[in-house]
């Protein structure tokens, strides 16, 4: 007993494409959506942004000391004390002195010491359960938006896509936002503690591989945040849409 | 008397009971209902809160199964349903009606109502066209691209109607729909429903506490405690303002 037509293939295909929707409508509702709470979507991608502020500023500001070093290294090599040109010298004593104001370490190490990966990390960790929070109050507040959903027709999968969507554009956007604001900061900071040595030796190749995965890493915590609050959303039930809020 | 005939009732329950767990001890929410929805009819369920009223009304509607006995919608055992085949009942055979209307916020008027008809695989220009002849019905044509945030409480559930009705229903769920309007407001959309059930032969359900639901309806279940008090039907009831009035025998 039970299923609509068995053996009838034409009804059961229909049924398999029920309740979804053509990914270009998913997008356009998901933006709508979006538009809709626009403040407090805007305060959650805010998380994503600070964190990625420091993540590519840290990056780049490390890229760019990196560069410092290697450069003054290279012109301490090049010629030997004797040799070496009293406009070379001067650029040699500048550096150091600037380098050693800001503290960096003269042997010079890419990823920043070990105080500042743990910062990072932090950080990361801080915001991702920072967007599983915003995301579960919004999942939780908007039951009887997806419980409706579910009473017109729409099958779990298609909650899932909706929310998972909305957690990679916020992140995406929040993530765009970070790296242009970590790049204006790491190049202000630049020019105020090393002067015209920090637009000179600013990383531009390696900046763009810097920003390349501090973007990776905002859209993947803006999705990673979410995850658990997607279960919660395809696991409420049809039924919910007739709860009276309390 | 005769035997009513199977193929006109649209919804059967058999001995449905139906106890939550989630108290302690649990809660008996219905014990042991059985009742059938003639096809076309207009059936409210009145009962006071933690009558069961909104338990039964879940039954009938697909939204929740029972602890016992058995649900036939349109002779389909609803039990044995699968997701897949529970979303295709809730997108094509059911329309649902809510108290606080439950339109989608992001979406126009016209989009409310065509959402449930793109889930159901309709071409996009016919669903559009079919919406705006709803719309029309409801008598918001001119808010087709108005969000439901810009309308008022009884234009919203004129247009949670025209939602229900988009995929041509057989039946009609209807949960408190005047709960949230005031006495005129809900007297206009209890009037709507009515007129577009019989125009479009939709069985409604319908669980109120509004009395003015009684003068429209063809049969009244009331029920209390878990247990279907008494079935009457219309001709047996007659609401005067304030109270109701029982022909007696």
């Amino acid at each position: 007993m039970g299923g609509f037509l068995e053996g009838d293939a034409l009804l059961s295909e229909l049924q398999q494409r029920t309740g979804r929707l053509p990914t270009r409508a998913i997008l356009a509702m998901v933006l709508g959506g979006l538009r809709v709470r626009l403040l407090r979507n805007a305060v959650t991608a805010a998380t994503i942004v600070l964190a990625i502020v420091f993540l590519s500023y840290t990056g780049l500001a490390n890229q760019l000391s990196y560069n410092l070093v290697q450069a003054l290294t290279a012109l301490e090599e090049t010629t030997g004390p004797a040799e070496m040109g009293v406009q070379v010298q001067d650029q040699v004593r500048e550096m150091q002195q600037l380098l050693r104001y800001a503290g960096v370490n003269v042997e010079g190490t890419l990823l920043g010491n070990p105080l500042d990966t743990w910062l990072i990390v932090m950080a990361m960790l801080t915001c991702t359960v920072g967007i599983a929070n915003a995301m579960l109050m919004s999942v939780t507040e908007r039951f009887r938006e997806i419980a409706t959903m579910k009473c017109l027709g729409a099958l779990d999968g298609l909650v899932i896509k909706t929310f998972l969507l909305e957690s990679l554009i916020l992140g995406a956007l929040g993530a765009t936002i970070g790296i242009v604001l970590g790049s204006v900061v790491a190049l202000l900071t630049g020019v105020l503690q090393f002067g015209r040595f920090g637009i000179q030796y600013f990383p531009l190749s390696e900046g763009i591989v810097v920003l390349g995965w501090s973007l990776l890493a905002g859209i993947s915590v803006s999705v990673a945040g979410s995850l658990y609050p997607v279960v919660v959303a395809a696991r409420m039930k049809p039924v919910d849409a007739l709860r009276v809020d309390e | 008397m005769m035997e009513p005939n199977p193929k006109s009732i649209m919804v059967r329950l058999l001995d449905v009971a139906k106890t939550y767990e989630t108290t302690d001890p649990p809660t008996v929410a219905l014990h042991g209902v059985s009742l059938d929805v003639q096809r076309g009819e207009y059936l409210s369920i009145m009962g006071p809160s933690g009558s069961g009223k909104t338990t039964l009304f879940n039954m009938i509607g697909g939204l929740d199964k029972p602890t016992d006995g058995m649900i036939f919608i349109d002779e389909v055992d609803v039990a044995a349903l699968d997701s897949y085949e529970l979303a295709f009942l809730r997108c094509r055979k059911i329309g649902y009606i809510f108290q606080g209307y439950n339109l989608l916020p992001m979406l126009t008027a016209l989009e409310n109502i065509v959402l449930p008809m793109i889930f159901a695989n309709v071409d996009p220009d016919e669903a559009r066209e079919h919406a705006y002849g709803l719309l029309e019905q409801v008598g918001l044509e001119n808010r087709w691209t108005h969000r439901p945030g810009r309308m008022s409480g009884g234009q919203q559930q004129r247009l949670a109607i025209a939602r229900a009705l988009a995929n041509r229903p057989s039946i009609v769920l209807a949960d408190e729909p005047t709960g949230n309007l005031d006495v005129q407001t809900g007297a206009e959309i209890i009037r709507l429903l009515k007129e577009l059930s019989s125009t479009m032969d939709v069985t409604v359900v319908s669980a109120t506490h509004d009395h003015k639901m009684l003068d429209v309806s063809d049969r009244v279940v009331w029920i209390r405690d878990g247990r279907i008090e008494r079935i009457e039907r219309r001709e047996d009831v007659r609401v005067v303002v304030g109270s109701v009035k029982r022909s007696s025998a």
